[in-house]
């Protein structure tokens, strides 16, 4: 569903932040995106969420050539997609109930259709009592969990999620992760971008770990020693 | 797809998202401050006062020339200049005989000393005229403006038939007349003009700077795959109602404006005509509002769907 070759990126005249990057996610697999910061996580994530074109190397998203592919055809792409921002990106005048029915709302369903299914997404994350809140009177944990309410509510083909537990304590971390796991079984490609150890010793998935713009893709357990040397090797 | 039909299209469709929007009650996705929307709303209301009596004024004028019109079409003035040749009373009986004669006049008045020299009176002051000035005598001429005669034949006849006599048809006075208005048409026609792009200008700039603000939230609603006639709806809802809001403030004081003329100028019919009574302007108090919102809605859509189509 989603095909990387030889991708590279760079910003203006800046040098390349994503060097030949070449990999490949099927329908309902599940997958974490690691690496130090500035190593072109963030990069990376862009262009899945297509919020920007490659200098070089083709995507294809969706049996779509991201090259050739008219803006105007680019929302329903979108619309496949959902995205967990690592700064939530939430819109402070619009309550929990209403940011999280965004999505629904953009692909023109009303009201009434939507409401039932945005309440209960809602009281799974623990934001039963939030709905009517707004959110600067939210902390942290609440809003990353409205933001991940928001990037599954309209059950996407692909799930990119930027350090989605960074702001929640571990228990309502793994309890989001089974929330990832549950979507994934559902049949939702998932990509989580995170730096958290513990959540990526959790689930047996193969890593897309970026180093200095290059990625690699290590198994579970090659994941886990690298994580072991690099741990070991810290002063 | 013609220009009209595209500017229809986008009518139907923002027509259609605000009343699906206000149905929901759904709330706005753009926030636009207090700040800003008073200031729009300041604007837009300026805006469609100038309008307003800008074309209130126009209808002021049709009317004024409509009822000077009328009167010069419907009246010539024989004027009887004193001659050796022939006594003043003889020479008003002649032109009497002639006009009566002529088909085409529906009535005809001589004008008496004293009827003439009120006519004077603004220019000399009251009692000011010399009892002996000779003055010509005139005579009042009322024609059937369904048939009219022809009044080039008619003052061929009254010269040959009475000495002095001169047929004043008041054509210079209506061709300037005809003049002034004409300016005065093109004059509101250009100030509605410069109005309407004044009008524009400012929401584009509106919407621009709206835009720009909302950069985050116009990026985030097109990486969830919002289309950008969506987004441009969005600006429109509020647009609108800044827009209706504004016009018929406006409007309604530019009415206030002129209802205050009107009945300051009560009793001068001559040069302001009882303009309360005047329906067109309670129309105006419709239109104006609905045309400047129109403007308000349409600039707003179309300066935001083309800055939108710029991004990715």
């Amino acid at each position: 569903m989603l095909r990387f070759e030889n991708v590279g990126l760079r910003y203006d005249e800046g040098p390349e932040v994503l060097k030949d990057v070449t990999f490949e996610l099927h329908q309902g697999s599940f997958h974490f995106l690691t690496g130090r910061s500035g190593a072109g996580k963030t990069s990376l994530l862009r262009l899945l969420y297509l919020a920007g074109r490659p200098t070089r190397g083709f995507i294809s998203l969706f049996g779509h050539d991201i090259a050739t592919t008219p803006r105007a055809a680019l929302p329903a792409l979108r619309r496949r997609i959902g995205v967990v921002f690592q700064d939530f990106r939430l819109i402070d005048h619009l309550t929990s109930f209403e940011n999280v029915a965004l999505p629904l709302r953009i692909s023109g369903m009303t009201a009434r259709d939507y409401k039932e299914d945005v309440e209960e997404l809602l009281a799974w994350v623990g934001l039963k009592d939030q709905m009517g809140a707004r959110p600067p009177t939210l902390s942290g944990g609440e809003k990353q969990r409205v933001a991940i309410a928001r990037a599954i509510v309209a059950k996407p083909d692909l799930l990119l999620a930027d350090e989605p537990t960074g702001n929640v304590d571990h228990e309502m971390g793994l309890r989001l992760l089974r929330l990832f796991v549950e979507l994934n079984r559902l049949g939702t490609t998932v990509l989580i971008a995170t730096h958290d150890r513990t959540l990526t010793a959790r689930i047996d998935a193969p890593h897309l770990h970026l180093e200095a713009g290059r990625l690699a893709i290590l198994s579970a357990a090659a994941a886990r020693d690298w994580a072991a040397e690099a741990e070991e090797a810290a002063p | 797809m013609s220009q009209a039909q595209a500017v229809a299209e986008a009518a139907r469709e923002a027509l259609s998202e605000a009343l699906k929007a206000r149905k929901e009650k759904r709330p706005p996705l753009i926030a636009l401050g207090w700040a800003s929307s008073g200031l729009l709303f300041s604007i837009v209301a300026v805006m469609s006062f100038f309008a307003s009596l800008a074309a209130g004024g126009t209808l002021t004028i049709d009317r004024v020339f409509a009822s000077w019109s009328i009167g010069l079409t419907q009246a010539v003035t024989v004027q009887l200049v004193p001659t050796k040749e022939m006594a003043a009373s003889e020479q008003v009986e002649r032109a009497l005989v002639v006009l009566e004669a002529t088909p085409g006049v529906r009535e005809v008045k001589p004008i008496g000393r004293e009827e003439a020299s009120a006519l004077l009176e603004p220019w000399l002051g009251e009692g000011n005229l010399p009892a002996d000035l000779a003055l010509p005598q005139l005579v009042d001429v009322r024609v059937d403006t369904a048939h009219p005669p022809d009044l080039a034949i008619l003052a061929d006849r009254l010269k040959n038939a009475v000495p002095g006599a001169v047929l004043d048809t008041h054509l210079r006075w209506k061709g300037q007349l005809l003049t002034f208005w004409s300016w005065v048409r093109l004059l509101e026609a250009l100030a509605l003009g410069l109005i309407g792009v004044a009008t524009v200008a400012t929401i584009v700039f509106a919407t621009r700077a709206v835009l720009e603000t909302n950069r985050e939230l116009v990026d985030l609603l097109h990486l969830m795959g919002a289309h950008d006639a969506f987004i441009a709806g969005e600006f429109q809802r509020h647009f609108s109602i800044i827009g209706s809001l504004g016009g018929l403030a406006g409007a309604l004081a530019a009415l206030a404006a002129l209802w205050g003329l009107a009945i300051a100028s009560r009793g001068n019919d001559y040069f302001a005509p009882a303009l309360a009574s005047d329906s067109k302007l309670f129309l105006l108090a419709v239109l104006v509002p609905v045309a400047v919102c129109g403007v308000t809605l349409l600039t707003a859509r179309v300066t935001a769907l083309t800055i939108l189509r710029r991004t990715i």
